[in-house]
């Protein structure tokens, strides 16, 4: 997780240097604004790896780990297949349609969006 | 050293249509993006050739004006939002688990879901088409205050807004599904440093998505509110500014080309490496040259803005130049990779020499528009059309064609065939250059873009003229590998687990993987973990 | 009218302009050839043959040399940032007593040149407006748009600068070459983008003084 971490933070050090050279250089907000609020979301990603995974240790990172090391029982069952993203994406698809053609198209996403709620209840009994 | 359990399959892999609507599984998805892509680059494709078409001839009546903004509209949205970035994605998804020995992606659901989302905005974009006054036609770029309401007033731009919205937050799900995968997932023994480097490209593009997409989203926002909410943020006659349109714009756009560029950098590592069975030359330098790219890619936006007097030039001319480090870092490696070696060309191969002979092209002229002094007659001019084609077309099309004569066999587990896809190679590249080169001088002769038609004078029309003819080429080379798949899916030649003798994770599965990748991973001592198993003596990292 | 082929380079500022085209066309030129190179020279010296039918080493750094790499290019670059900021002033620098000043507004889809102490020009693609210069002589413009973004371009001057709505872009141009050039719109605008064309028309100064009258007298 190091070398993740040490991404994030040199980001946030290259987007804050940079921001802070083109506002003295060119005193231009809109831009100045950008690199500032992308130095921000870099720190708050390199923060929550700082205080909520300092204490990871990863089979991947152990260069000698082998594949019986991180073999247990049932570790978990991968799902293959789910009926959400396609009713996600006609629901979401029918709400922004909604915003250019007419409110049907977005009566169309939520009743979507209802149907896709109640397939889900079904299948998780 | 206890046994490892074999994977326990519950059920059968399925093969109907339901089952390709409800999947998860990565590698479907992957395809399900690549043939997505490669449909969407057919009608963008189309659409060259009728805007090359229209410009064989000086004042040619083959296409209406409002007609050729359309297509030139759509080509360049489509070629950029539905092919070249997404094909990568859907690579992408298909590798990653594969090279870091993960049995999925971190968000199997949440890829699904990035994946249709995309579809949809793509179907939206072109859907204005069949709208009141016809698709969006106010460019790729969609400057304000052209494309405000009171200027472009079709529902067109709305479609356009709306479905670009879709496939932008789509990205930026998928991005962060890789970058997950690739932080957590990867196998025991495969550290950050011993990934392949087309993984190691996918973060760097991931996290430039992280950072651009977000300002892309938020232009198209407030865009659509000066549109339809009643918004002047770009409107100057209430004090908006259109030059805060072009900076959030670009803010977004420049990275984006990195974005359509870095993971196929990565396809022509793996494909330079493997046929010219030496290492990738230089790993580190080039994993650091990708994230120098992607961080100062982030700090160049303003060169498309040179002409506008608005912006601080220098600063901008001074970060553009320093990004031909890191790319030149990078050719200097595959050289060095090559050099050597014993090089077999396969038609992957000759694409990514293709890539590598066309890029630089694409390369040293973006060293010269970077120059404010040069910039103030390419900008806007076919020059400019030029050096982004030789980038994005000569580049990372070229790369795209490598990935797919590469990966192709180990998707589908029978080979494309290698004699019409060396066919198909030769007619691209004679094709594209004779297409794209001569608009170098097109530019400087004063030719601007975005126009449907130009007047007889000067070396215009013979220069249009022979572009036309290389269209053609090209349309002949993708008959070519349209064919080239139907003759080879009706002889089937079985490609075995690792036909390119690779030597990354991918190939140590079947072709193709099974449903949960690998039924037993070989152990990773280094960035090779096949070679480590052919060579036992020799030296692990 | 000369047009749509080598540009007459026919100002003052377009000199430098093409200082700049030739130093970057040069220095790309001598890249390109150098890396192409070396990736033909490699792809053909180590193809798969009999005598080469496997890779000589599994060699895959070299710290001096990826280290010259990185060197040599930023060198470069630096170099031509140098020549890039020296040429930018040069182009941009304004004078303090122009001969004439004109006020460009684009808009879709024609022009108004309107001299301080002139005439006002105006006209669309069915009659494009002709703009007449004096040579060797300095002309100040402040552009501007009255509705979409549009450029003022006039390829024979190496140049263009953009016409924003609701803002005022200034430059000097200096016409060293008499004769007809062409000028463009150089950001697309919409329907007739392609048609938005203008004329600059290079005098001798007396023949431009003798213009003004006759503008006068209309």
């Amino acid at each position: 997780m190091k070398t993740a971490l040490v991404l994030f933070i040199s980001s946030a050090l290259f987007t804050g240097i940079i921001g802070t050279a083109y506002w003295f250089v060119a005193h231009e907000p809109a831009g100045t604004m950008l690199l500032g609020f992308m130095t921000a979301a870099l720190l708050v990603v390199a923060a929550y790896m700082i205080f909520a995974e300092r204490d990871a240790d990863l089979y991947a990172d152990r260069k000698d780990a082998t594949m019986p090391d991180a073999a247990g029982e049932h570790v978990g069952t991968y799902v293959t297949h789910s009926p959400a993203p396609f009713w996600i994406g006609v629901a979401l698809t029918g709400v922004m349609l909604g915003f250019v053609v007419s409110p049907a198209a977005a009566g169309v996403g939520i009743l979507a969006l209802l149907f896709l709620g109640a397939l889900m209840i079904v299948r998780s009994r | 050293m206890s046994a490892i359990a074999e994977p326990r399959v519950t059920a059968p892999e399925r093969h109907d249509i339901l089952s390709w609507i409800t999947t998860t599984d990565h590698k479907r998805i992957g395809v399900l993006y690549m043939a997505t892509t490669l449909m969407f680059m057919a009608v963008a494709g189309l659409l060259a050739v009728a805007i090359r078409t229209q410009l064989a001839r000086p004042g040619s009546e083959l296409i209406s004006p409002h007609g050729y903004n359309q297509i030139f509209t759509l080509h360049g949205t489509a070629m950029i939002f539905l092919v070249i970035a997404p094909f990568a994605l859907g690579l992408a998804n298909y590798l990653v688990p594969l090279q870091v020995g993960a049995p999925d992606m971190a968000f199997p659901r949440l890829n699904a879901t990035s994946y249709w989302m995309f579809l949809f905005g793509g179907l939206t974009v072109f859907a204005g088409a069949a709208s009141n006054e016809g698709a969006a036609s106010a460019g790729w770029t969609s400057y304000a205050p052209l494309s405000e309401i009171t200027i472009s007033t079709g529902l067109g731009q709305d479609f356009w807004i709306v479905g670009l919205a879709m496939v932008s937050v789509a990205s930026i799900m998928t991005a962060v599904n890789f970058v997950t995968t690739t932080f957590i997932h990867r196998a025991p023994g495969m550290t950050m440093w011993r990934i392949p480097i087309f993984t190691w490209e996918m973060v760097a593009t991931s996290l430039l998505i992280f950072m651009a997409f977000p300002s892309l989203t938020a232009t198209l926002l407030l865009l659509f509110v000066d549109r339809r909410l009643g918004g002047h943020v770009f409107d100057p006659s209430f004090g908006g500014s259109p030059i805060l349109y072009q900076h959030l714009f670009w803010f977004f756009g420049h990275p984006e080309v990195y974005v359509l560029i870095l993971p196929y950098f990565g396809v022509v590592s793996e494909v330079i490496s493997t046929f010219s069975g030496r290492p990738l030359f230089g790993y580190t330098g080039m994993v650091l040259a990708a994230f120098a790219i992607a961080g100062l890619s982030m700090g160049v936006w303003a060169h498309h803005m040179f002409t506008t007097g608005a912006v601080n030039n220098p600063f901008f001319a001074f970060v553009s130049f320093l990004i031909a480090v890191p790319t030149g870092i990078k050719f200097f490696n595959w050289i060095c990779t090559m050099w050597g070696g014993s090089i077999r060309y396969t038609a992957a191969m000759l694409y990514a020499v293709g890539f590598l002979m066309n890029f630089l092209l694409g390369g040293v002229t973006g060293v010269m528009v970077a120059s404010p002094p040069l910039d103030f007659q390419a900008q806007d001019s076919y020059f400019v059309v030029a050096h982004f084609h030789y980038t994005i077309g000569g580049g990372s099309m070229f790369a795209l064609f490598a990935a797919i004569y590469y990966w192709w066999p180990k998707i589908y587990g029978w080979r494309l065939d290698e004699r019409l896809g060396k066919i198909n190679f030769w007619l691209t590249f004679v094709g594209f250059n004779v297409t794209f080169l001569p608009m170098f001088f097109m530019g400087v002769f004063g030719m601007p873009r975005r126009i449907y038609t130009y007047s007889g004078e000067g070396a215009l029309p013979l220069l249009n003229l022979v572009a036309t003819a290389g269209a053609y080429l090209m349309l002949l080379a993708a008959v070519v590998f349209v064919a080239n798949i139907v003759i080879s899916a009706r002889r089937r030649d079985p490609a075995g687990d690792n036909p390119w003798h690779g030597y990354t994770l991918e190939w140590a599965t079947s072709s193709p993987p099974p449903e949960h990748n690998f039924h037993r991973l070989p152990p990773i001592r280094s960035a090779r973990p096949l070679f480590n198993i052919e060579h036992p003596e020799a030296d692990q990292s | 009218m000369h047009a749509q082929s080598w540009p007459a380079v026919g100002s003052a500022q377009a000199a430098s302009l093409a200082d700049d085209w030739r130093i970057f066309t040069y220095a790309a030129i001598a890249v390109a050839v150098l890396v192409w190179g070396l990736i033909l020279f490699a792809a053909v010296r180590f193809r798969r043959t009999r005598d080469n039918p496997a890779p000589r080493s599994q060699k895959d750094q070299n710290a001096p040399l990826e280290i010259a790499w990185t060197i040599g290019p930023l060198i470069l670059v630096i170099a031509l940032f140098v020549v890039t900021l020296r040429i930018e002033n040069t182009v941009e620098a304004r004078t303090a007593a122009p001969a004439a000043r004109i006020t460009v507004n684009a808009y879709r889809w024609g022009w108004t040149f309107s001299y301080r102490d002139g005439p006002t020009i105006d006209g669309t693609s069915n009659d494009p407006p002709e703009m007449v210069l004096p040579v060797g002589e300095t002309t100040a413009f402040r552009v501007t748009s009255s509705d979409v973004v549009h450029s003022f371009w006039i390829p024979d001057m190496l140049f263009k600068r953009d016409a924003v709505p609701g803002r005022v872009s200034e430059f000097d141009l200096t016409p060293t070459k008499e004769g007809t050039f062409l000028g463009r719109c150089g950001e697309f605008c919409g329907l007739n983008h392609a048609l938005m064309t203008f004329r600059v028309r290079v005098v001798s100064p007396p023949g431009y003084q003798r213009w003004l009258k006759y503008e006068a007298a209309q």
